[in-house]
């Protein structure tokens, strides 16, 4: 009974050791990428997993389709996009509500691989969320 | 081995994106993505992964998926410009299985695999108390409020109202308390992930906790951690055996309680120092950015104010109206605009919008000069627009040399204004 308590320490040693190891290889520096600031570690498979980790400041909008109607419906629920107006850069409409870079991203890249003529008039617009200050 | 044969494709598609946009790839991701040497690479960690599965202690046999996964996920992340966490698990885990093999080679008991075991799920625990480190250190306590968790759901999913799970989503974003309850519950689990290495109730609780706070976040947001999800049932759930006690003696560093303890210490000063100076750096970054966010406000926008108006001009900096920038597309008008100027250019594909500016944004353009940026429109395709944007970026450079590009737009803008 002893023994095997000993050994059991020992390997719970282990896994301690391997934890805190982990932690402080993955923290010790953190690198900018293209989508991102400070958002990569040392190397696979060390990270912070520090995705969605801040408070919200710029990422609390997300692109959509609104019709005439005034339904708003999902980006990817259209099949063709004929755009007046530009998707990016400064003069674009809610330049800087752009929500989750990668996702803006994605959805940009899906309006231009689907360039074609449509049949209905709709307006992309950013739905954005604020908090009520306290 | 999924993980292994899903990078085929996932890089596959990165690098024709970030060809497409003209984007630099640097050597490393060039050859390593080249389709040939992906199956190299994927197969050699898929015949290393079937011989490390069909004997005990394997661990030259078990480096090879783990390099072999570090590569890919390497070259994919600089790819498509960020790490691809979901496809992280498994590469920690077998570490830690790896590590674990290396502790018991030391200890002379080369067949044991106990400690593997632990290595890792110790590394899975890690990686889960990392996401809570990371929660405190660039949220603060405020994170477990809920208000990052509204802000996810509502920029993922947009509260677009076409299925059952719309409703909840909404309820969730519209309920303080509820969202509180959740951001509460996912901190105290994911700082816990190191406790199942305890096993027995404790153990099998923190598992359960952090796969329903994975099921939760599926259905809120539509992202899946299968692979995390997988590994937590299988390390974290279902029972094991029981470790059978060894005559052999253990590691120094583990049998000795002074050099463990010491260990232990140094590893965590080491750790809390890493974690203060990220947290530093990462202030240092999002407050000037805080300090700038315009409010907003909870509705879908009104339609946005007309741009302003502005004369078109007949030439700004390097371009002139009616120049050819190709055999077949000239410049069709040329506008200022705040910080910059518009360049149209007429074609036979029609129309090829272009705006040069100097505007702090986030979103970058393959075209961009220094801090000057080269935005396109998508009015035509973009293998269409890639020559005519880079004829343009080659003016622009050509032209503002040996002066600041920015500075030499502002300068070609101001007897347009």
């Amino acid at each position: 009974m002893i023994e095997a308590s000993i050994i059991r320490d020992d390997h719970l040693r282990f896994g301690t050791l391997c934890v805190l190891g982990y932690v402080l290889l993955s923290w010790l520096v953190r690198f900018d990428m293209r989508l991102g600031q400070q958002i990569a570690s040392l190397v696979y498979p060390f990270d912070t997993f520090s995705m969605y980790a801040g408070m919200p400041g710029e990422d609390r909008s997300a692109l959509l389709v609104r019709d005439g109607k005034g339904n708003v419906r999902r980006v990817t629920a259209f099949r063709a996009f004929s755009c007046a107006e530009p998707l990016t850069g400064a003069s674009a409409a809610c330049a800087g509500r752009h929500g989750i870079p990668y996702l803006y991203e994605d959805l940009v890249h899906y309006i231009e691989s689907h360039a074609g003529p449509g049949g209905r008039e709709v307006e992309l617009i950013t739905r954005t969320w604020s908090r009520a200050s306290p | 081995m999924i993980d292994l044969v899903s990078f085929y494709f996932f890089i596959g598609e990165a690098r024709e994106r970030a060809l497409g946009a003209g984007a630099p790839i640097g050597w490393f991701e060039a050859v390593l993505s080249r389709a040939p040497v992906r199956v190299l690479v994927i197969a050699i960690g898929i015949a290393g992964a079937v011989v490390f599965a069909r004997a005990t202690a394997r661990l030259v046999a078990g480096l090879l998926p783990f390099v072999a996964l570090m590569l890919l996920s390497s070259v994919h992340a600089q790819l498509f410009g960020s790490p691809w966490r979901h496809m992280y698990y498994t590469g920690l885990c077998l570490f830690g299985w790896l590590l674990g093999l290396m502790a018991a080679r030391v200890e002379g008991r080369p067949t044991d695999e106990s400690y593997a075991q632990v290595g890792s799920l110790a590394l899975l625990g890690a990686a889960y108390l990392n996401a809570g480190i990371s929660k405190l250190a660039f949220g603060g306590f405020e994170w477990a409020w809920g208000a990052p968790i509204q802000a996810v759901v509502v920029a993922q999913d947009g509260l677009v109202r076409d299925s059952l799970l719309s409703a909840y989503r909404s309820w969730i974003v519209m309920s303080p308390a509820v969202v509180g309850f959740f951001s509460l519950a996912t901190v105290i689990f994911e700082l816990a992930g190191p406790l199942m290495m305890l096993g027995g109730r404790v153990g099998v609780i923190v598992a359960l906790g952090l796969l329903s706070m994975h099921l939760n976040i599926y259905v809120l947001t539509h992202i899946l951690y299968w692979q995390s999800m997988v590994l937590l049932v299988l390390l974290g759930v279902l029972p094991h055996e029981e470790r059978r006690p060894s005559k052999a003696a253990p590691l120094p560093m583990l049998a000795s309680p002074r050099r463990f303890v010491g260990s232990v210490v140094t590893l965590s000063v080491g750790a809390l120092l890493a974690i203060g100076h990220q947290h530093h750096r990462y202030n240092a970054w999002a407050a000037p950015r805080a300090a700038h966010t315009p409010p907003v406000h909870l509705a879908e926008p009104a339609p946005p104010p007309p741009p302003p108006q502005r004369s078109p001009s007949q030439r700004i900096g390097p371009f002139s109206l009616g120049d050819h920038v190709t055999d077949e597309w000239s410049i069709e008008a040329l506008s200022p605009t705040d910080g910059g100027f518009t360049v149209t250019l007429l074609g036979p594909a029609g129309r090829a919008r272009f705006e040069v500016n100097c505007a702090d944004v986030e979103h970058r353009s393959p075209f961009d000069v220094g801090a000057a940026h080269i935005f396109y429109s998508s009015d035509v395709p973009f293998p269409i627009v890639q020559p005519l944007g880079s004829v343009l970026r080659d003016r622009v450079r050509t032209a503002a040399a040996p002066h600041d590009p920015c500075q030499a737009v502002n300068d070609w803008t101001q007897p347009a204004r």
